[in-house]
């Protein structure tokens, strides 16, 4: 499986999960460790969708099995097709269709007790700096 | 950690952090069904871990919530799965996942 095909069945199961009336963006933040009685995620996954006023909301989602088997498979293409083996992602969706994978190597670091403060604030204070964006000049919430 | 057999609202994070002493600092509240077992797997120990870890910083308010997961079509009493998540700080859960093996 080419990694692109692999990246899209993610971007395909996320978005089957987290997909909601009048969503502007899924996010979905995926750590991945191989271990002995298989693969261990630490996930959080939210979706940024308008209000019936106009405003915004953010509801989180639990990530399916499809889309955890989804993740698996892009794990193991990009460790057989590149040679990296990564730690996990930050995926970002948007209802144009597009899509950014942000990939982090080494040993992932939620799963392993460590909680990056600076990263942790970013994924809580999410929706508040999506709409700050969107205020600003030239307002686009830009990844 | 095993339970079976346990019905309602139960304290089920309790078990483990009252004896790590973190039991005050760290709320906790999960469901399971009337059967559903929570077998240890080197999954959940992680998930203890991680759990464990960050409510050793007093200055943090750790909660967990752990729920059990039927498939469609599931009609036993045995979840098929089982999410375990954590917040810091009232913000955002992160969800860990266990195959009810």
């Amino acid at each position: 499986m080419a990694v692109t095909e692999a990246q899209d069945g993610v971007v395909r199961a996320v978005a089957a999960d987290g997909g909601i009336p009048n969503w502007q963006r899924i996010v979905a933040d995926v750590e991945i460790e191989e271990a002995a009685d298989g693969y261990h995620f630490d996930c959080v996954s939210f979706t940024i969708a308008r209000t019936p006023d106009n405003d915004f909301e953010d509801p989180q989602f639990s990530l399916s099995r499809a889309a955890r088997d989804a993740v698996i498979e892009l794990y193991k293409t990009l460790r057989a097709e590149a040679g990296n083996t990564i730690g996990g992602f930050t995926l970002e969706i948007e209802n144009s269709g597009t899509y950014r994978f942000d990939f982090s190597y080494g040993k992932p670091k939620r799963l392993n007790g460590v909680w990056d403060a600076e990263k942790e604030a970013r994924l809580d204070n999410y929706l508040v700096d999506y709409k700050a964006k969107l205020a600003a000049p030239g307002g686009q919430a830009a990844h | 950690m095993r339970l079976s057999g346990i019905g309602g609202e139960v304290k089920i994070a309790d078990i483990h952090f009252a004896s790590t002493k973190l039991a005050q600092r760290t709320q906790v509240s999960c469901s399971l069904h009337p059967n559903g077992r929570l077998t240890a797997t080197l999954a959940y120990k992680r998930f203890e871990n991680t759990v464990a870890t960050l409510a050793e910083d007093p200055a943090k308010r750790v909660e967990v919530k752990i729920e059990a997961r039927y498939n469609a079509g599931n009609v036993s009493n045995r979840p098929d799965e089982f999410v375990a998540s954590y917040r810091v700080d009232g913000g955002r859960w992160r969800e860990q996942s266990f195959i009810n093996k």
